[in-house]
């Protein structure tokens, strides 16, 4: 029996890390404020203390050097996890991911290992405005060649850290803020569960039936799946059993999970934090119409996600745009009224 | 190069304006955050109150901007950062729009869709962004239009001595050298990149020394003082103004307040802002104002109940205005082609 | 029985009326401590401070649980030496 306690997702993320860093000599970390600050979400808390300076390093504000600094020591034999402080600077170090981190083990036919794992905080929510609260994992899962992890949760979260630790592959990992259990920032119940003592992984590309239903399929991930949670709740009180399907990783993504709940359901809502056009929710909307001849779909597909608009700062604003539990319960419940009506066009 | 009497009045009745407003700033952001009026099991709250969210505040920081928007005119363009109050208000930024802005409302300089890091004001040439290192390109541009434009504006970026390791820097610095834009880089060196120290940051004890990399005058202002800036400042503005190309500028400035507010600021030795609190600039320019016969006791106290009375307005204002509706969320991505 | 306090001088420069939180206990009714041994974790506005055994002696009762709120001056556990 395995002893478990109740961590909040940032203190699991920091467990991985320390002890795959206990195991193994050759991980260290490098990033913005993630040494005394014990990064600026909480990530790297306590790890200074335990390694030491040489393998917690706070770095210049120079996100292209120590990022493509992490791609070289990866290729010279050591596993550094590195911290882009907010997904939304990926702009000025942007190169060194996606030309470089994302591309190398392609162009030399597999004949190199990048063990980066570049952890990044996501998400809005609090009113941190246009340049602060995105989410952008659809913009990294496009461009081939680096896999990205999003965890809902801090069990999820130590397993999946843990195992990107130890794919010798690139892995962004990409938490969001507002279920890393800070005692700053308001929450949704459930980011915050029992976590094994012990090391342990998840593999990538399995997405999780986080809660079992007949009636409609919610496809989402990181913070939107507790928002589902709660909107399925609400939907069962309406008499709408909702299926919740936490996806937790983009690349590689569990299409069959996605396709075998709207196998039994018939009805999909995908719920994202993350712009709509182009995206994830575009995404999966693909991958279901592709394979309408194996599935019956009741109701159109439907997409909730922030309009290409840049997030705004002001709080009913920012209320809007991002979808929120209300959102998803009406959206549910409009599918479960809905019909594919067939159409001909003359 | 000397100020005239007017110049240090004006410099000393901003500054006075500027800490009034950024302490104000600092009880009003905390308002609504924290407990026992937020959620069951937080401390604090940043998505609460009428101004959510991050803020960063340059109170200490007041000597930089007033000794350099002091040679600035209404066509000059400041590009600043987002710890931008201080060079918002000393380039003539509105203060009520600006603080509407701050609470979201529909009134802001952005119809509170920009928030506190991002106040943009077209009129008084003043912008800000959150990206470190992000506000010296958009400054080469503004130079670089002058000149297109045959106008002997200036445009002046300032930023951290954290942006002085981000490539934008270096870039900016090498084009504004090569295009002889007439550009002013200030580097206001306060000395903490969030918990950071400049030097675990930073190779070089004076950012100005990397000028020379650049082959562009590196001036360093070696105390946090209203009148030592405006003489550096005022000859790389007419360097600037005669086509002879950029000048970076770094002033050793402090930061009283945390990096954001809420910033615990374990990082800080304890005693280090109650330290940098007695050598204040603004009460150091009072006394010399004094001292040299250019305002009285009466004189100081107008212009403190002036500059508080223009703080107070522009809350008052901003508390009172509207929100806007939420569908103007999507409103405003692009303008009429 | 002594009163366990976040000590007065965290509060100093912090609102009146404003709460600090506890994050965490680290021991638990009936235990036994030493005089400095950290036995909570506590969260002001966005600071953590560690609450420490002023003696050594046994917690009789926790009077503040976790994610509950507490003013300055509130005793948040008993300590009977």
């Amino acid at each position: 029996m395995t002893a478990t306690r109740k961590l909040t997702m940032a203190q699991a993320i920091a467990e991985g890390i320390a002890q795959e860093m206990e195991r193994d000599p050759k991980v260290f970390v490098m990033g913005e404020d993630i040494g005394k600050y014990g990064g600026i979400f909480g990530a790297t808390g306590g790890l200074l203390d335990k390694f030491g300076k040489d393998r917690i390093m706070d770095t210049p504000i120079s996100e292209t050097a120590f990022i493509g600094a992490a791609t070289g020591a990866a290729a010279a034999g050591m596993r550094p996890i590195v911290e882009l402080m907010f997904v939304d600077f990926f702009g000025v170090c942007m190169d060194q991911i996606y030309n470089h981190l994302a591309k190398n083990i392609y162009m030399a036919g597999g004949n190199i290992k990048l063990p980066v794992v570049l952890t990044t905080a996501i998400g809005g929510g609090y009113n941190d405005a246009a340049q602060h609260s995105q989410c952008l994992y659809a913009t990294f899962a496009h461009m081939p060649g680096i896999k990205v992890v999003v965890p809902s949760n801090a069990y999820d979260a130590k397993g999946l850290m843990i195992q990107a630790i130890r794919d010798d592959n690139p892995v962004m990992f990409m938490y969001h803020k507002g279920i890393m259990g800070l005692p700053w920032m308001a929450y949704f119940e459930g980011s915050s569960n029992d976590v094994p003592q012990e090391p342990y992984t998840i593999p990538f590309g399995q997405a999780k039936v986080v809660r079992e239903g007949r009636d409609v399929t919610i496809v989402t991930l990181s913070q939107m799946v507790h928002k589902a949670l709660l909107a399925a709740d609400e939907l069962g009180r309406q008499g709408v059993n909702a299926e919740v399907i936490d996806l937790r990783t983009l690349v590689p993504l569990d299409r069959n999970a996605v396709l075998k709940s709207v196998a039994k359901t018939g009805r999909l809502l995908i719920a994202d934090e993350d712009y709509m056009g182009f995206g994830m929710t575009g995404e999966i909307s693909a991958i279901v119409a592709e394979n309408l001849d194996s599935l019956n779909l009741k109701a159109p597909v439907r997409r909730l996600a922030v309009p290409n608009v840049p997030i705004p700062y002001s709080r009913p604003l920012e209320q809007f745009v991002i979808p929120q539990v209300k959102g998803i319960v009406e959206a549910a419940l409009q599918l479960a009224k809905a019909r594919v009506v067939e159409r001909l066009v003359a | 190069m000397q100020p005239t009497k007017e110049k240090l009045l004006w410099m000393y009745e901003k500054m006075v304006e500027i800490r009034d407003y950024e302490e104000t700033m600092a009880n009003v952001y905390m308002e609504g955050k924290l407990p026992p009026n937020i959620q069951k099991g937080l401390a604090f709250d940043i998505g609460s109150g009428p101004v959510p969210g991050e803020m960063h505040l340059a109170a200490g920081q007041e000597p930089v901007a007033v000794g350099t928007c002091a040679h600035l005119e209404k066509q000059d363009t400041v590009v600043g950062t987002h710890r931008p109050h201080h060079f918002a208000i000393a380039k003539g930024v509105p203060l009520d729009k600006m603080t509407a802005e701050m609470f979201g409302k529909a009134a802001g300089l952005g119809k509170g869709k920009g928030g506190h890091m991002h106040l943009f004001d077209p009129e008084h040439k003043f912008s800000c962004s959150g990206i470190i290192g992000a506000s010296l390109p958009p400054a080469c541009g503004a130079g670089l239009a002058a000149k297109k434009m045959g106008k002997n504006w200036v445009a002046v970026a300032f930023f951290g001595e954290g942006a002085a390791n981000q490539g934008s820097f270096h870039e900016s610095l090498n084009l504004a050298a090569l295009w002889h834009l007439p550009v002013i880089f200030i580097c206001e060196d306060n000395k903490w990149a969030i918990s950071v120290p400049k030097s675990e940051a930073t190779s070089v004890a004076w950012v100005a020394d990397r000028a020379s990399a650049y082959g562009i005058p590196g001036i360093k202002v070696a105390h946090n003082d209203a009148l030592e800036v405006y003489q550096a400042v005022g000859p790389a503005v007419e360097r600037a103004r005669r086509g002879e190309g950029p000048t970076l500028i770094e002033v050793k400035t402090d930061r009283y307040l945390g990096h954001f507010q809420g910033d615990p600021e374990v990082y800080r030795p304890k005693d280090e802002v109650t330290e940098l609190r007695k050598a204040d600039p603004i009460k150091k320019l009072a006394a010399d104002l004094k001292g040299r016969s250019m305002m009285t006791d009466d004189e100081e106290k107008a212009i403190v109940a002036r500059a508080k009375k223009r703080v107070a307005d522009a809350f008052d204002f901003a508390r009172k205005s509207a929100y806007p509706a939420a569908q103007d969320a999507l409103d405003d991505v692009f303008v009429a082609a | 029985m002594i009163e366990i306090t976040l000590p007065d001088d965290v509060w100093q420069d912090v609102d009146p009326g404003t709460e600090a939180l506890v994050e965490k206990w680290l021991v638990g009714e009936g235990d036994t401590v030493r005089a400095g041994q950290p036995i909570a974790e506590v969260v002001i506005v966005k600071a953590h401070q560690e609450i420490v055994a002023p003696a050594d002696g046994r917690i009789e009762k926790i009077q503040v649980k976790a994610e509950e709120t507490f003013g300055k001056g509130r005793s948040l556990a008993l300590l009977s030496e």
